[in-house]
């Protein structure tokens, strides 16, 4: 299970470098040197990926090409979201480091901590 | 009825005023593990006695008379005969519906919280399983021009720094910053939040909850800051977190401008972490504060029980 996750991963990657539809023979033929791996194996984790709408898929002959459908940036920004949400109504699904300080205050206390003395 | 009475007083009184107390001073901040404790014990409390309220208005109506003369002898019947109450067993079927609903949204809401906090974190894991990279020191970086450090607690707990973040922080400052996002995991700092927002989400009106939902949220952060210990690490915190409050763009900001990060700044640069004397107090209080609501509980009952006995005894020596 964990070493799918590791191969979605894996092609999602390739998918963002390369940045065009693909098929899983191409995908194959660059994960193999680094690893051994069945032709199956990378149909199984592309038919995932494409459960997951995280790529999408079009006939092309006999087989299907793959392309990512965000990109890599989108994907973050669709991370950051999920933390600012979490932030905004309070929940502990995570704990981050601070909130936001107001610019004078952050002045002030950088002057304080540059002194090297106790701020008070 | 005054074991009721005396549990409900209890009760609105630590609710109201429980949390003001616990504020007096700054003993608190001093050593924040004891004042999450203390947060905790207080609610608690209030819960236990609103709850135990509901059970003895029920008490002689509840059909535990075989079992009690079973194992306790007949007197228990005497001492259960002190907690009647004169308007017969509606006080006792109102108060257990009462604390039954009541308990049961209190559930209910801890519920909701974790299994939306789960899904959480499982989108989480998800997005990060796609476009983190592992550091060698234990964390997972993103790439992005916002300063973030976080962590997503649970099992499968993960360590979360941006790449803006690595870039401003020094190596000293960002090996603290990770310091103190794995305190909060180890320490399992997401549960005291999620149970102090059940409460406060349950009953709103509450002050005590109100304050606790808030003070418990800073409290673990300053445990956390205190993973940092020496007075140069502490110092380095403190300006790892000024360069990532500075940081943070105001579109993305996390929540509204607080005060607490400037406190949190303040209270790394001013002191090394120490014990508080207080602290040695806080085992006792707590301890008072728990205990209260089930001796209020069991008080008529006490009464009752030696004073039964000593008039079976004076009867019986009275008796040629």
């Amino acid at each position: 299970m964990r070493q799918l996750g590791q191969l979605e991963t894996a092609v999602m990657d390739r998918l963002w470098t390369w940045g065009r539809p693909v098929s899983v023979r191409e995908v194959l033929e660059d994960l193999v040197r680094e690893r051994p791996l069945a032709y199956t194996t990378v149909m199984t984790v592309m038919d995932k990926l494409h459960s997951k709408e995280l790529v999408s898929r079009k006939k092309d002959g006999k087989a299907y090409l793959y392309a990512a459908i965000s990109t890599r940036e989108e994907h973050t920004a669709m991370l950051l979201d999920e933390v600012l949400a979490a932030s905004e109504d309070r929940s502990a699904a995570l704990l981050h480091l601070l909130d936001r300080m107001d610019r004078a205050e952050v002045d002030e206390l950088r002057a304080a901590l540059l002194d090297g003395g106790p701020d008070r | 009825m005054t074991a009721a009475v005396l549990l409900l007083t209890w009760a609105v009184l630590a609710a109201a005023w429980g949390g003001r107390l616990i504020d007096r001073g700054s003993w608190q901040y001093l050593s924040p593990r004891n004042g999450v404790l203390a947060w905790q014990a207080v609610s608690f409390s209030v819960v236990l006695a609103a709850a135990l309220a509901g059970v003895v208005l029920a008490l002689p109506w509840l059909p535990l008379e075989t079992y009690l003369t079973g194992s306790l002898g007949s007197s228990s019947l005497m001492v259960i005969a002190h907690y009647e109450t004169p308007l017969g067993a509606w006080p006792g079927i109102v108060g257990l519906s009462a604390v039954g609903v009541c308990l049961g949204a209190l559930g209910l809401s801890v519920a909701r919280l974790c299994l939306r906090d789960r899904s959480r974190r499982r989108r989480q894991r998800a997005h990060l399983r796609l476009v983190g990279r592992t550091h060698p020191d234990g964390f997972t970086i993103i790439d992005t021009d916002v300063p973030l450090a976080y962590c997503l607690p649970g099992r499968a707990g993960a360590v979360v720094l941006s790449s803006a973040a690595v870039d401003l922080l020094t190596d000293d400052e960002r090996r603290l910053v990770v310091g103190h996002e794995h305190r909060h995991l180890s320490a399992r700092h997401h549960l005291p939040i999620v149970l102090a927002e059940a409460l406060l989400r349950t009953f709103p009106a509450v002050p005590l909850f109100r304050l606790a939902a808030t003070r418990v949220r800073v409290l673990v952060e300053m445990s956390a800051d205190d993973s940092a210990s020496t007075v140069a690490e502490r110092r380095d915190l403190a300006r790892a977190l000024v360069t990532m409050g500075a940081g943070a763009r105001p579109d993305v900001a996390l929540g509204a401008s607080d005060t607490a990060s400037v406190q949190r700044v303040r209270r790394l640069a001013a002191s090394p972490a120490r014990r508080s004397r207080t602290g040695l107090l806080v085992a006792p209080a707590i301890g008072v504060v728990l205990a209260m609501p089930i001796a209020l509980a069991a008080a008529p009952g006490i009464e009752a029980a030696t004073r039964d006995c000593c008039g079976l005894d004076a009867a019986a020596v009275g008796r040629p």
